[in-house]
């Protein structure tokens, strides 16, 4: 055997992609619910309500000639109330993550939540949306990769 | 019943599957061979409700005293998923309880798609 390989951390610093804690990116969520569904665990809450779209009342473009008004269907869209994730349930699969198609939530390598009451561990929209700082940025594209497109 | 048999010394391994009635599942103890199955035999008693005869001692390992039932058994109700709503059964942009918000169909109430959680079998949960 040789030098021993357990380590402090963070001191030499966590390996790549570690899964600390979830981060939500409110402003990408269309409340599409796909995570709430996908999750195992049933650990992730969702409240939501429709608003209706200013501008958009009717069914097709914005042209009153073409669509009069009274015609067509209101757009609405969905307005996130709650996004919560409880982290005394939540088993760190990742499922969540990998499931949002619309690059709303995001591993951090954070750790430091330990609570005293489990009440606590469940985290709220504005304290998803903090550990969104502590989201490292993405790993750079390999050498000779396509651009990305977007 | 599926039991993994193998030798160290002479290095080989045998598979040991048989099928046990569902009402009366019991088999011959073998800790007469591996003193080590008592705890196995324990475990899968509990568990499952397999009886092994002439077991020395074949109370309960991990469940706590007086558990009703046995937990691996796919017909066991889960109480975490039988007493807790799915938040999954909510629709996009739907307040408050799952299927209140209007009449599907009407104007911005899209048709609400039910269904329920995956791989929870139908009737659990809170009616």
């Amino acid at each position: 055997m040789g030098a021993g390989v357990t380590a402090a951390t963070p001191a030499d610093g966590l390996p790549a992609r570690s899964r600390g804690v979830i981060a939500l990116l409110e402003e990408n969520c269309t409340v599409c619910m796909l995570c709430v569904r996908e999750c195992p665990d049933w650990c992730i809450y969702i409240e939501s309500h429709q608003e209706p779209v200013p501008g958009a009342e009717y069914g097709g473009a914005g042209d009153p000639a073409r669509a009069p008004a009274g015609r067509g269907r209101q757009r609405v869209r969905n307005v996130l109330d709650r996004f919560a994730i409880d982290f005394s349930l939540c088993m760190y699969c990742g499922i969540c993550v990998e499931a949002c198609p619309y690059d709303a939530l995001f591993w951090s390598p954070d750790f430091s939540y330990a609570e005293t009451d489990i009440a606590a561990l469940t985290h709220e929209q504005g304290r998803l949306r903090e550990w969104m700082w502590t989201v490292p940025p993405p790993p750079a594209h390999d050498e000779g990769q396509r651009p990305p497109q977007d | 019943m599926v039991v993994h048999v193998y030798s160290l010394a002479g290095r080989h391994h045998v598979l040991l599957a048989t099928a046990l009635p569902r009402s009366s599942p019991r088999l011959p103890t073998a800790t007469g061979v591996y003193r080590g199955a008592a705890w196995h035999e324990r475990e899968t008693h509990e568990m499952f409700g397999i009886g092994f005869d002439g077991h020395p001692h074949l109370a309960p390992l991990l469940l706590p005293d007086g558990f009703v039932g046995h937990p691996l058994r796919k017909d066991f109700v889960l109480a975490a998923r039988a007493a807790k709503e799915w938040p999954g059964a909510k629709e996009p942009g739907e307040r408050g309880v799952p299927g209140e918000r209007g009449v599907p169909g009407e104007r911005g109430v899209p048709r609400a798609r039910r269904r329920g959680p995956p791989h929870v079998p139908d009737g659990w949960g809170p009616a």
